[in-house]
């Protein structure tokens, strides 16, 4: 699982970064800017999928862009919104994390950054993100299973229930209201194929004389 | 991890930090004698929000490197720099100098 470390204070970027790459997070990357991050995310490119980040560590206070905007930018991108956002904040920042969780953030820690706190932080919402993303991929497989039923109930051919055919010249009426010849409905609503023929009767009136068993 | 307070100036101030940080502790030290030339610079020219900045950096990552005194230290420069206070910005800087020349880290 990749994180991202957004902060502009390279100490802090260090210092996470060693964490939790001794707690075995193995790609662990960082930005100095939210502009840096943007690059990293592919911001304003969806084909880069969000660069595969899973989590993002996002400091509150830094030049040119806050972490509150940053986060707000991150999330109205449709490719990114799903990736969960843990603010990096010092205690009296508070009135920031409000307007930080309504932009999307999903937890906070506290610097000076405690590292039994952060990593049970970082363990929590990556546990959540797998499972999400496992729910969103099972939603989208059970979506394509079902538009294949659908499609192969459209083509299913299956004669049932009640058939409205005619008394006299015996035709069918059809799903869209028009009278058919019988074996064209038949032929439009099951497998079976015709073999043309004569029953006796028909074949004694037509061909008077004919003998059957010479035929 | 913890500070052991000194209160003779010329006695050593020993800190007990995580063996995880040992690499990290060099180049953490290094930038905070920087950041002491960096405030007298700024306080001589009256730029209260690099010092502001620089205060409140140190404080959100001194404490995390086991340094607590750093962010105390630096928490004191954010606030004096938010109240322009020249005296107490130099009085701190002085502070940050002095813990520096002093400190020696112990590696648990």
């Amino acid at each position: 699982m990749s994180i991202l470390i957004i902060d502009d204070s390279e100490d802090s970027r260090v210092l996470l970064k060693s964490i939790l790459e001794a707690s075995g997070y193995r790609e662990v990357l960082t930005a100095e800017s939210a502009n840096h991050a943007f690059m990293q995310l592919g911001l304003n490119d969806p084909k880069k999928g969000g660069g595969g980040v899973d989590l993002i560590l996002l400091d509150v206070l830094m030049p040119e862009m806050d972490g509150v905007k940053t986060c707000r930018e991150i999330k109205a991108a449709e490719h990114l919104q799903d990736i969960p956002i843990i603010m990096v904040t010092t205690a009296k920042e508070m009135e920031w994390l409000q307007l930080a969780f309504v932009a999307g953030a999903v937890d906070y820690i506290t610097k000076p950054v405690n590292k039994v706190e952060l990593l049970a932080r970082v363990r929590s919402v990556l546990k959540l993100k797998h499972e999400m993303d496992s729910r969103k991929a099972r939603e989208q497989d059970l979506a394509k299973k079902t538009q294949e039923l659908q499609q192969a109930l459209r083509e299913l051919k299956v004669l049932r229930g009640f058939i409205p055919i005619c008394a006299s010249c015996k035709k069918v009426r059809n799903d869209k209201g028009y009278w058919q010849q019988v074996e064209a409905y038949i032929r439009d609503h099951s497998e079976a194929q015709f073999t043309h023929g004569f029953c006796p009767d028909c074949l004694n009136k037509l061909y008077p004389g004919f003998d059957q068993d010479q035929g | 991890m913890h500070d052991s307070g000194a209160k003779n100036p010329a006695e050593k101030i020993i800190v007990h930090v995580d063996k995880d940080l040992e690499d990290l502790i060099p180049g953490f030290l290094s930038n905070r004698r920087n950041d002491v030339a960096s405030l007298t610079a700024a306080l001589g020219k009256g730029d209260y929000d690099t010092i502001r900045v620089l205060g409140h950096t140190m404080k959100g990552d001194g404490g995390g490197y086991g340094f607590d005194a750093i962010s105390d230290i630096g928490g004191a420069l954010e606030q004096a720099a938010k109240s322009r206070n020249g005296e107490e910005i130099w009085k701190w800087a002085g502070e940050l100098s002095s813990y520096l020349e002093r400190v020696e880290v112990v590696y648990d």
